[in-house]
């Protein structure tokens, strides 16, 4: 704080002005500290800065009294030489002054000040053309504006001097004093503790994040890395080339108030405060924490945008000596690919693997034009089709089944289909090839299993791996049937006829929109009985429950047509203008899952119930058809995304949160009243 | 006391085990598997439901499924072993609950918490209020964190009680505080057991030094199947020696197999000659290396002499046959076992036991009436037994423990036990001041 140099200097002025002097306008610049008047008790005033910043002027100082101060641009007369006592007359460009008063222990302390708040700053928008009126725009009121000529802040050419006017309120004294504008570089300003304390001290009155704060904080001293005041790492960070928008992640303890944000080189100031913030151990077990550890949650992870791939970003803090680069990192590319990016972001803390909250406003946004661009791609692809034998004229159905990881399950479908006569009358089969695993002699195959089962069908490869919903709506786009029947390739008809079934359903019934059959396991046990939305309050998403799975059929407490919320797409059946009026399946899942129930969920909110008929039977393998990748955590990332997705899709039916409950409570009732009233052991007896 | 008819109702059983003896070799699965299958054959009985723990290597998924006709699976497991909680008890509130719901059992028979949690126990209560539940107990899981067997883990020292100082002792990362915990959660669990069963006194007394109130504990053995005693060892008339021993069960610390295997290392050659030693067990690449090791350097010279033949698994339907085989059944437990299936097993086939004079093991061999008692883990004295046995005087003494053997119950009688203690359970009557004891069958002496 107080350099040798400065006290030295200090006391040099202070024998000089024992000397009275007359006021008169200085001409030449001003030494730093000045009398304002000739009194031995006249208020001593010192200029520690006078910057111009861009459109801002900056005037920085303290003074030993409360002095009303102003100041005015110096600008020469026309013909007029620059310096010289011609300038006692200069024409009276006031500004708009905002005034901040400012703590100076430094001073207060060395002159046995009794108020430390004798530092001030004068901050002032000299405007030039380039700038626009925003500029002007100030913030909230800081303490007492100077009481100055109230000229209107005039679009003024920049000049290289100013004049400070000083007023004292008490004996009426006043006085000027010229000032050269300088800009300093931050390395000589922050050789310049004194003005670095000025700046300081202004940075912290200022509102965090405003322009102005923006503009002042460039000027900032740095502080010593090891600052008790705040402590912290940036550890992560991802941006997207396509989207522009990215995750930060890394951790941070500060004491309460301490601005803190993400700083990039050339670019944008995101603060941290819209962070979502979680707890770290380590962060909070370091030794020495324990003063800033008012916030248990030290981790961040901050949404970026504007930051593209390979960006360097600083972790910043404005503590009370200085400006704190508390870490750094250079924004990695996230992946185009919606499971690459998902993949990279699970990688950042993989112990903490993301909750729906922090999926619905923190990796939701990133992952949507990711998932949308793939979308757009696939869009682009072009689709093989192979016709094996002659398909039906006039198709009463088409039976749509995507292949994922196995194409070994086709021949026992066609097993089954091969017996079925009236399948093959009215019924055309399409297979469409989701996977490029599969593409070994595909042709070939599908050609030879035709001949071998007697079964026209039609086989699908759209040049990528689309997902579910994708592979489906291929296979719809091909298909010329009034009923499109979506069936999973480890799905097995048990008697011939099931597809007819499912038909006259449609038919007989307008007001059904979908109808799905009862599955069972290869151990006989229920698969599907019907779907119901239930909420899980722990994971904060409402999922799918299957009805009595695992249990032996004679619980099915449905012997009959029965409506239900959902049926499963391993095997659901509807209408061709159904399916197109609702827009088909909805492609935004990621790999697959809940896109179901939102299909049933657009039927429902067009006006057609939803329908399970435990008459038809199936057997559904199901181990097989979990389109998962492997990875547990991914596969949970998945399902959350998902689920989120789905019910920020649908907050009708499915709200979120305390409303849940309220759902909830309202379905049981209904429920209750309804299918379990002959209850299992009735349905039972009636069996028997 | 009178014991409400259990045919004038018609009951709903749902029996609940920690495994399946379809996976899983040990006693406990099977007996609740017969169980399951006697209940389903008893009068008064309507239908009759198995849930057995599975794992299928993939984690608690909490999925339950249909193993065949009134047989379920559940694949659950416990995430914690000093408090006895389920890895997955959301599907102990949902799947499991929905079974419930569907089954409607009126009486839910549970053996053993292991591997399922005592979760299910509130559950079960919360959703049948008017079943009755019953649990066996058949080991002192609940008393003893070292795998329920009341033997300190690290030196093998029987233990009487549970203190939680002498817990901590045991397992130090458990401060005496957790230990009183735990006692106090697994007690406010079991309370929801209408009655317990014991398939011995000795377990019962234990257990009632733990804290269960005498009244609500009450013994019932295990059965076995209706079969007729074998015939004494072929090719081998009373006048001969009775030279050959059995051991059957699995191989671990506690069942004494080493202790075996180095007390007829002490015994000189003369000693053991024609003394032959048969090995039927299971799960020895299961245990420690340590064990393993010492099992192997004792018993290879043993084969080599002919002492010892190690014949390995066996099936279930194959026992009679190695039992057959055999004059002698040897329990060298160093536990203290409850009700040793073995011991039920051998008595059913007609041969004598010789096991260690402590705990359920001397409960249900009376010595020198069906068997003989050796002082529990003494090397010296299981030698000397052997040798007595094998010897001249040992074809008279084999005899007239022969002779001695009472048949154990039959699975049928078990069953209508069961049902007797459930339908007493859930009378209006106050419960029984002296606990339930089914009489065994009577002796029926067979040609010896």
């Amino acid at each position: 704080m107080w350099t040798d140099d400065l006290l030295r200097r200090v006391h040099r002025v202070r024998r000089h002005l024992r000397l009275a002097r007359p006021v008169v306008a200085e001409p030449a610049p001003l030494q730093r500290i000045v009398r304002c008047g000739t009194a031995p008790d006249a208020p001593r005033l010192c200029i520690d800065l006078v910057v111009r910043e861009g459109a801002v002027l900056l005037v920085a100082g303290w003074a030993t009294a409360p002095l009303s101060l102003s100041l005015s641009l110096n600008l020469p007369m026309p013909g007029q030489a620059q310096s010289g006592p011609a300038l006692a007359q200069d024409p009276f460009h006031a500004l708009t002054l905002r005034r901040f008063d400012l703590e100076r222990f430094d001073v207060a302390q060395h002159l046995s000040l009794p108020d430390a708040r004798c530092g001030f700053a004068l901050v002032a928008h000299a405007q030039d053309q380039t700038h626009t009126q925003a500029q002007a725009q100030t913030h909230p009121q800081g303490p007492a504006d100077v009481a100055g000529p109230a000229a209107p802040a005039t679009a003024l050419p920049l000049t290289d001097r100013v004049t400070l006017h000083w007023h004292h309120p008490v004996d009426g004294s006043q006085g000027r004093f010229h000032l050269p504008v300088s800009t300093p570089s931050p390395e000589s300003l922050a050789r310049s503790s004194a003005a670095g304390s000025a700046i300081l001290a202004l940075a912290r009155q200022l509102p965090p994040f405003s322009p102005l704060w923006q503009t002042v904080i460039g000027r900032c001293p740095d502080t010593l890395p090891r600052c008790s005041q705040a402590s912290g790492h940036l550890e992560h960070a991802l941006g997207s080339g396509l989207s522009g928008l990215g995750l930060a992640t890394g951790w941070v303890l500060a004491e309460p108030g301490t601005p803190l944000w993400l700083q990039a080189d050339d670019g944008p100031l995101l603060p941290l405060d819209p962070a979502s913030r979680h707890f770290r151990h380590d962060a909070w077990a370091t030794p020495g924490q324990a003063a800033l550890n008012t916030r248990a949650e030290a981790g961040f992870t901050l949404s970026l945008q504007g930051v593209p791939p390979g960006t360097r970003l600083r972790l910043r803090a404005l503590t009370r000596t200085g400006l704190l680069t508390l870490g750094q990192a250079v924004t990695a590319p996230m992946a185009d690919s919606p499971i690459e990016a998902t993949r990279q972001l699970l990688a950042l803390d993989p112990d903490h693997p993301p909750q729906a909250r922090h999926i619905e406003h923190l990796h939701g946004p990133l992952l949507q034009p990711l998932v949308e661009h793939r979308l757009r791609q696939l869009d682009a692809l072009p689709v093989e089709v192979l016709q094996v034998g002659q398909p039906p004229e006039a198709p009463v159905a088409s039976l749509i089944v995507p292949l994922f990881a196995r194409r070994d399950f086709v021949e026992h479908q066609l097993l089954s289909l091969s017996d079925d006569a009236a399948f093959k009358r009215h019924v055309e089969l399409i297979y469409v090839i989701d996977d490029p695993r599969l593409l070994d002699h595909w042709r070939e195959d599908a050609e030879q299993l035709g001949r071998q089962y007697d079964v026209p069908m039609r086989w699908i490869w759209g040049g990528a791996n689309r997902g579910y919903a994708g592979a489906n709506n291929l296979g719809a786009a091909q298909a010329r049937g009034r009923h499109l029947v979506f069936m999973n390739s480890d799905v097995f008809p048990r008697k011939p006829g099931w597809v007819e079934r499912l038909s006259a359903v449609l038919d007989t019934e307008p007001g059904i929109g979908a109808v799905g059959p009862r599955l069972l396991f290869a151990d006989g046990s229920i698969q599907h009985a019907g779907m119901s939305f239930r909420w899980r309050p722990e994971l904060g998403i409402w999922v799918n429950h299957h009805l009595g799975m695992g249990l032996a059929p004679e619980f099915d407490p449905h012997r009959t047509l029965t409506r239900v919320d959902a049926v499963t797409g391993a095997c659901l059946a509807l209408r061709r203008r159904d399916f197109d009026a609702v827009g088909g399946w909805d492609a935004g899942y990621l790999i697959g899952d809940f896109e179901d129930s939102d299909l049933c969920l657009k039927l429902h909110h067009a006006g057609l119930d939803i329908a399970y008929v435990p008459q038809v039977e199936l057997t559904h393998l199901q181990r097989q058809s979990m389109r998962s990748v492997g990875d547990p955590q991914l596969r949970g990332f998945v399902t959350t995304y998902n689920a989120v997705r789905h019910q920020q899709r649908w907050p009708r039916r499915l709200p979120v949160g305390a409303d849940a409950l309220a759902a909830l409570g309202a379905a049981r009732a209904s429920h209750a009243g309804g299918a379990t009233a002959a209850g299992p052991a009735t349905a039972r007896r009636q069996l028997a | 006391m009178t014991v409400p008819d259990a045919r004038a109702r018609r009951e709903r059983v749902l029996v609940i085990a920690h495994g399946h003896p379809d996976f899983a070799t040990g006693g406990g699965e099977l007996a609740a598997w017969r169980l399951s299958q006697a209940y389903r054959e008893a009068p008064g009985v309507e239908a009759c439901w198995l849930l057995a723990r599975v794992d299928r290597g993939r984690g608690a998924t909490g999925a339950i499924s249909l193993r065949r006709e009134h047989e379920y699976l559940w694949e659950q497991s416990l995430r914690d072993w000093h408090l006895l909680r389920a890895a997955n008890p959301h599907a102990t509130d949902t799947g499991f609950v929905e079974l419930l719901q569907a089954l409607q059992p009126s009486i839910v028979h549970v053996h053993h918490v292991a591997h399922l949690g005592v979760e299910m126990l509130r559950t079960l209560r919360r959703t049948l209020p008017q079943a009755r539940l019953l649990m066996t107990l058949h080991e002192y899981m609940a008393i003893c964190q070292s795998d329920g067997q009341m033997v300190t883990p690290q030196q093998h020292r029987l233990c009487e009680r549970d203190s939680p100082d002498d817990c901590h002792r045991c397992h130090p990362q458990h401060s005496p505080e957790d230990f009183w915990l735990r006692k106090r959660f697994l007690q406010q669990h079991y309370e929801r057991v209408d009655a317990f069963v014991a398939p011995s006194e000795f377990l019962r007394q234990r257990y009632i030094a733990w804290g269960i109130a005498p009244e609500r504990i009450h013994v019932i053995e295990n059965g076995q199947a209706d079969e007729a005693p074998l015939d004494t060892p072929p090719g081998i008339n009373d006048s001969t020696r009775r030279r050959r021993f059995g051991f059957f069960g699995q191989v671990n610390p506690y069942k004494g197999l080493d202790l075996l295997l180095d007390a007829l290392t002490r015994l000189s050659p003369a000693e053991r000659a024609g003394l032959v030693l048969e090995i039927n067990c299971a799960q020895l690449e299961h245990q420690t290396p340590a064990l393993q090791a010492r099992i192997d350097r004792l018993v290879r010279p043993l084969i080599d002499d002919g002492c010892v033949v190690w014949r390995g698994p066996y099936r279930p339907e194959e026992l009679r046959r190695r039992l057959a085989a055999v004059d002698w059944v040897v329990v060298p437990s160093i536990w203290w076992e409850n009700s040793p299936l073995v011991i039920q097993e051998a008595f059913s086939a007609g041969r004598p036991v010789l096991c260690s004079d402590i705990g359920g093991m001397a409960e249900k061999v009376r010595h020198d009436v069906d068997g003989l008692h050796v002082p529990v883990a003494d090397a010296h004295a299981w030698g000397h037994r052997l040798r007595d046995c094998a010897g001249p005087a040992g074809a008279a003494t084999w005899a007239r423990l022969r002779a001695g053997i009472r048949r154990p119950p039959t699975h049928a009688a078990v069953a209508r036990a069961h049902l007797g203690l459930a339908a007493s359970a859930g009378s209006e009557q106050p419960p029984a001041r002296t606990p339930v004891v089914i009489p065994l069958h009577p002796v029926t002496r067979t040609g010896s």
